[in-house]
């Protein structure tokens, strides 16, 4: 017990913590890409000639440009992109969610942002703080 | 065989009024804990458990304050024997509670460990200040762990003054309060370390131990139940009373053999003695003056009572202890 506690202590100070399980923000900061996945669902996002469009998808764009990156977008339906998410495909997933989603209890959920949530990759909690800090400052 | 109910001293009745107002500080202690994790959590499902553990924590002061009120009856016509019993049926529910709370983290944190759940935990709102709640719920999980063990500490000592089993389960809860409450910790430093299985790994080594104990404690409680001969209080080794009060009758210049059943009843204990006297013709002064002075052996006696028999039959032969 006590070993783990001494452990747990000098990872702390080796690093910025919390730290993602899996390195998505070290990942995204590397290639400057951050994978969002994009349920449509109006008046939070929705799709115009391919491109997304609508509040969720302006806030997922500023925030991978506050960690240099870009977007890849990919549509589809909650069914389709949750699982991608799960398993850490997608960093993140928008479609306008409340944070009573019945996704929650699998994946992250952000600070509520103008009454809804961004859903974050499980685990990943740098990620997910960096968003909520995100999301706070916004406000 | 003056007074069937209640506390026998002065001293034992300040004892059970420092239990009770020990039990009802627990309860709104437990409560405060529930309320600030619920608080720090908001949406993080990461503590859930420690909350649900913490929950069935108050089980066991509860059924204290309920069988400690009960079991203080004076003895009816309808319930001859006194309540005394009602302390024995709330060491059942505190027993099971902390089987229950023991199995509960353990099938929690064994399930999250096979499918590879990785806890997210995000930050808190402070006015503008984004915390990790992970940080915040340091301070929490320790305001939940040391005043347990404290409490569970006294408790102890009060369960054995007070030869009262209830209060030892309540006791051992508070230990498996501050021990996971611990193990949360160490688990939240893991996750912040990026090591999604620490909070898992952590919660399922102290489910082993709270399911161990919680585990005995039933076990102890259906046996006294039972009317099993008494065991030394929280430990598995037999009280040695049942032959210390057999050798005490056989040296009595009138019997001429003893056989003894002790039994507990809550705190108390009861003791039976089958006696052989060396005559036929006995005084009921002596009878009474005899059983009068075993009593006065063990503080916890409640009453003993002697059977004289012209023999013991072959039943009771099989029950002798020496």
């Amino acid at each position: 017990m006590r070993v783990i506690f001494l452990l747990a202590l000098l990872l702390l100070c080796a690093c910025d913590a919390p730290r993602d399980p899996e390195h998505a923000t070290d990942r995204i900061l590397a290639s400057h890409l951050l994978h969002a996945g994009a349920s449509e669902n109006p008046p939070w996002i929705w799709f115009d000639h391919g491109q997304p469009r609508g509040p969720d998808a302006e806030l997922v764009t500023r925030l991978a440009a506050s960690l240099g990156a870009r977007v890849d977008w990919q549509r589809g339906s909650e069914s389709r992109l949750m699982p991608l998410l799960e398993k850490r495909k997608l960093d993140v997933v928008a479609g306008g969610f409340t944070s009573s989603t019945p996704w929650g209890s699998t994946v992250g959920t952000t600070r509520p942002y103008g009454g809804h949530v961004l859903l974050t990759a499980p685990g990943e909690n740098q990620l997910l703080l960096r968003l909520d800090r995100f999301l706070v400052t916004r406000q | 065989m003056s007074d069937l109910s209640g506390p026998h001293t002065p001293e034992l009745a300040g004892l059970v009024k420092q239990a009770r107002r020990s039990a009802w500080l627990s309860i709104a202690y437990v409560l405060s804990c529930v309320a600030l994790l619920a608080l720090v959590m908001s949406g993080s499902q990461a503590l859930l458990t420690e909350i649900v553990e913490d929950g069935l924590s108050l089980i066991a002061p509860v059924l204290f304050l309920v069988g400690d009120r009960i079991s203080a009856r004076p003895a009816s016509k309808l319930y001859p024997f006194g309540y005394e019993r009602a302390t024995s049926a709330a060491y059942l529910g505190a027993a099971l509670a902390l089987l229950a709370a023991g199995m509960l983290v353990f099938g929690d944190s064994a399930l999250k460990l096979i499918e590879t759940e990785h806890p997210s935990i995000g930050g808190f709102d402070m006015g503008g200040q984004v915390i990790w709640i992970g940080w915040l719920a340091i301070p929490v999980l320790l305001w939940c762990a040391i005043p347990s063990w404290l409490l569970g500490r006294s408790k102890k000592k009060l369960a054995e003054s007070l030869n009262d089993k209830g209060l030892l389960a309540d006791a051992q809860t508070k230990t498996a309060n501050w021990q996971s409450a611990g193990a949360a910790i160490v688990g939240i430093l893991g996750v912040a370390a990026g090591l999604w299985w620490a909070d898992a790994v952590a919660a399922l080594f102290i489910s082993l131990e709270i399911v161990r104990s919680g585990w005995s404690e039933v076990r102890t409680a259906l046996a006294d139940l039972m009317d099993r001969r008494p065991q030394k209080l929280g430990r598995s080794d037999l009280d040695p009373l049942p032959e210390k009060l057999t050798q005490f009758l056989r040296r009595e210049d009138w019997i001429a053999d003893a056989v003894v059943r002790v039994r507990e009843k809550g705190r108390e204990l009861i003791a039976e003695g089958m006696v052989v006297p060396r005559h036929p013709m006995i005084d009921v002064t002596t009878i009474d003056g005899t059983a009068k002075r075993a009593k006065e052996l063990d503080d916890r006696l409640e009453h003993v009572a002697l059977v004289p028999t012209a023999r013991l039959d072959e039943h009771m032969q099989s029950l002798r202890l020496l």
